[in-house]
């Protein structure tokens, strides 16, 4: 027995050496999650079929794991070889067992207090390369921990929280480095994507979101508004390894409410950007809201997908932006093909033949106040939207809301909040105490060819849920009710729905333990886990 | 290092003497007008975000109460906006001295107008005008009375004495959506009116017509209404002589059972 158990452990041990090749090859491996989306193509969807549409109802809890933290759960983990590598808020990371949720190991990192963040103290998740787990923290370090026993490898402050930097994204691997970005979008930062050494955590090209003297895009920038203007990167990016492309959408410009001291149309934010991940280059880039002054991030997955278009076979991207329009862009190059909106939008007429807004001047915020759909929250956000090539169909959390837009005096001071007052009607909610705050959510599935929406599950209140699709036709979302459900993934039919009692502000997971599919979604500051029953 | 010396000393010369010392209080030196002015502007871009640009609260506490948790001095509100209150999600700041007072003259100017209001009525006679008018039929104030409308306990604490003369009436020019009722027909045809105390994608719950809390799926329903008027009638033109000021001094005096025990 002994003998066998050594034999075991050794097995583990060569398994849990995740290669860059592992997580190119991810879909040979359903039972893992190894990176942010599982695939560089962010496609949130899984293979595992062993969960259809005819066993859903079976579906019963297996394990929760409820971390010593109240701030909301944003992170999705990854899942290598029977482990589950989670992020308890703000910056622990705790190694789970997948089969129990019983804990192997917490790693603890208090950051400092003197830590400024809009939204929350709040993480997205890991990346692993080797043995090593990687890991932003919101005091701008960049952690790298042992996978085996949680030893911290080395500590590399990346940025400085004093001038309202934080790291709140999860790195993403790219053959030999380590690729994130920059928080701080309402604290005047100057955004940047960063690629690191594995090995030592020195930093090796940097790309400035917001172009300096004498770089293309500066001349969009009035005055040194350049020097704070924004650009956060806090969700993780994408990679085609065809064209050797990593794709990241970048954060608000700053301040955000108030345009008047950044005039011009204050690139790279609010854009997708396609960088060479070994130079950090840009090839191209797409700019969805030009001089954005409502807060409109375009931090959404960027969702890669090869499919016929006008007949002919296709590198696209598909995205579903916070500011209300649904795009298809060719990913090799960035050209426009096609957008629309998917909600109500009242800021912009149309898209012109290259995908710029027609704006409506009347729109921008006021110092009285100026009521726009969509809403601050924008018409989705940064949860995870999926396409499954099975049903041809692109899923989007959709958010039917406005919010009044207030024009203030922004005032620089650094590390402090650099917004421009803030508008009223953050959040909606059945019971509001103010009939302005009230507005629904849907999931929305839309036609790739045409944006149009094929079918929609209408909520009564709204989603903060990402998306995940699966090879058993299952749509799984959650809502901020706390409701965690399942759909028909071609029809949006209710399928299965548990209330976990939390709000939900993250995305699903799919990985297997013991052989069996297992799904999983984080509500309240808890993680929980369903299997089909025995 | 280096850089950080001269802010250092310059904080020295305004930072509370309890920060410095531990002990003894100390007034805030930058109360004018324009210091106001100059907080407000730093309050709009920082503060409002959770406090809300009424500062009313939403996230954070609301700030028009002229009640402080955590230290009502004016150094205690300093310490909180410049160090935070470890544990919640009020962070520190990286404020100068004379930018933290000003933050703490704005603050105090958000419940500064609370003891301005007046009102022209007598509260005592206004209890009586609010029990002929059979008000806590539906009304709790204190515990007593019912449940069908909302909770009058600490409704002067809450509402500026415009928006109780409104409420009265016309009390369907703003009905919170906890105040809202239900119409439901169940499939086997049972009817339950109530009053909607929450609801979701998938179910709703009321208080029910007798004062029972009742949770109803939305699939086991035939018919489902919300119904955004108040339920109460307007009382426009139903006083006489000051009875209508009456009640409002009566409602605005209404500021829990511990405010109400202290005036007896």
């Amino acid at each position: 027995m002994r003998i066998f158990g050594l034999l075991l452990s050794c097995a583990a041990a060569l398994a849990a050496q995740v290669t860059y090749e592992r997580i190119l090859n991810a879909d040979k491996e359903p039972g893992n999650w190894l990176t942010y989306s599982r695939t560089y193509d962010s496609n949130h969807y899984t293979p595992l079929a062993g969960i259809r549409r005819e066993n859903v109802k079976d579906l019963e809890l297996k394990w929760v794991f409820q971390a010593r933290s109240l701030e909301k759960f944003e992170m999705t983990p990854l899942i290598v070889d029977g482990v589950v590598y989670a992020v308890q808020m703000p910056n622990d990371i705790v190694a789970l067992d997948a089969a129990t949720g019983r804990k192997f190991w917490e790693y603890k990192h208090i950051p400092d207090s003197k830590t400024n963040v809009c939204c929350g103290r709040v993480n997205r998740g890991l990346a692993i390369l080797g043995g090593t787990l990687y890991m932003g923290t919101i005091d701008g370090k960049l952690l790298a921990v042992d996978a085996k026993t949680g030893a911290l490898v080395f500590s590399r402050q990346l940025v400085d929280p004093t001038g309202g930097y934080s790291l709140t994204v999860a790195p993403l691997v790219v053959k030999d480095k380590i690729i994130l970005g920059a928080a701080g979008g309402e604290y005047g930062i100057r955004g940047r994507v960063m690629a690191i050494d594995p090995q030592t955590g020195e930093e090796l090209w940097r790309f400035y979101t917001i172009p300096g003297p004498g770089e293309p895009g500066h001349e969009t920038w009035s005055g040194d508004s350049w020097q704070r203007g924004g650009g956060s990167i806090w969700v993780t990016g994408s990679y085609d390894p065809e064209l050797n492309l990593t794709y990241w959408g970048v954060g608000n410009p700053s301040p955000d409410w108030n345009g008047d001291v950044r005039l011009g149309d204050n690139l790279y934010t609010d854009s997708v950007i396609a960088l060479d991940p070994d130079t950090g280059k840009l090839k191209w880039h797409f700019q969805f809201t030009p001089h954005d002054e409502w807060d409109w991030d375009a931090v959404q997955l960027p969702v890669l997908v090869d499919r016929e278009w006008e007949g002919k076979p296709r590198k696209l991207m598909l995205w579903a932006n916070r500011n209300g329009f649904f795009y298809v862009l060719d990913r090799a190059t960035g050209e426009f093909l096609h957008g629309n909106n998917f909600v109500k939008v009242t800021w912009a007429k149309g898209l012109d033949e290259r995908g710029r807004p027609i704006k409506i001047p009347e729109a921008s915020p006021t110092r009285e106040g100026t009521r726009v759909w969509p809403s601050v929250q924008g018409a989705t956000n940064w949860y995870a939207p999926a396409y499954n090539e099975k049903t041809g169909l692109f899923y989007v959390s959709a958010w039917e809301y406005s919010s009044v837009y207030h024009k203030g005096d922004p005032q620089y001071t650094r590390g402090n909040r650099y917004v421009g007052s803030l508008p009223r009607g953050v959040w909606p909610n059945t019971m509001a105490d103010v009939e302005e705050q009230q507005g629904h959510g849907a999931i929305r599935a839309l036609s790739p060819e045409t944006g149009e929406k094929e079918w929609e599950f209408k909520m009564t209140g709204v989603s903060e849920s990402g998306l995940l699709v699966t090879g058993g036709d299952i749509l799984f979302s959650g809502s901020m009710e706390g409701y965690f459900m399942a759909l028909d993934a071609f029809n949006g039919e209710m399928l299965w729905s548990t209330n976990l009692g939390g709000r939900i502000a993250a995305s699903p997971f799919a990985f297997e333990a013991g052989g069996k599919q297992m799904v999983a979604i984080a509500s309240g500051n808890s993680m929980f886990v369903f299997g089909l029953r025995d | 290092m280096k850089h950080r010396l001269l802010p250092a000393l310059l904080l020295a010369a305004v930072v509370p003497a309890a920060a410095q010392h531990g002990h003894a209080t100390l007034s805030n030196p930058y109360t004018s007008p324009d210091d106001v002015a100059a907080g407000g502007r730093i309050y709009r871009s920082h503060c409002a975000v959770c406090h809300g640009l009424q500062g009313k609260g939403d996230r954070g506490t609301d700030l028009t109460t002229g009640m402080f948790r955590h230290g009502a001095n004016d150094d205690d509100i300093y310490k909180t906006v410049s160090e935070g209150i470890p544990g919640t999600e009020m962070p520190g700041t990286f404020f100068n001295g004379r930018q933290l007072w000003q933050i703490v003259a704005y603050v105090r100017s958000l419940s500064a107008g609370r003891a301005a209001e007046q009102t022209k009525g007598d509260p005592s006679k206004g209890l009586a005008v609010y029990n002929a008018k059979g008000c806590g039929g539906c009304h709790l104030v204190n515990g007593e009375g019912g449940r069908m409308g909302p909770d009058l306990s600490r409704i002067g604490e809450r509402r500026s004495l415009g928006h109780l003369q409104m409420s009265v009436t016309k009390p369907n020019e703003n009905v919170l959506p906890q105040n809202w009722s239900v119409r439901a027909v169940t499939r086997d045809g049972k009817k339950i009116n109530g009053r909607r105390m929450n609801e979701d994608t998938f179910s709703v719950q009321l208080l029910d017509a007798n004062e029972r809390l009742v949770s109803l799926s939305k699939a086991d329903l035939a018919q489902f209404e919300i119904d955004r008027n108040s339920s109460m009638p307007a009382y426009e033109g139903q006083f006489q002589g000051g009875e209508f000021d009456d009640l409002i001094a009566y409602l605005a005096s209404l500021r829990g059972p511990e405010a109400n025990q202290a005036a007896e």
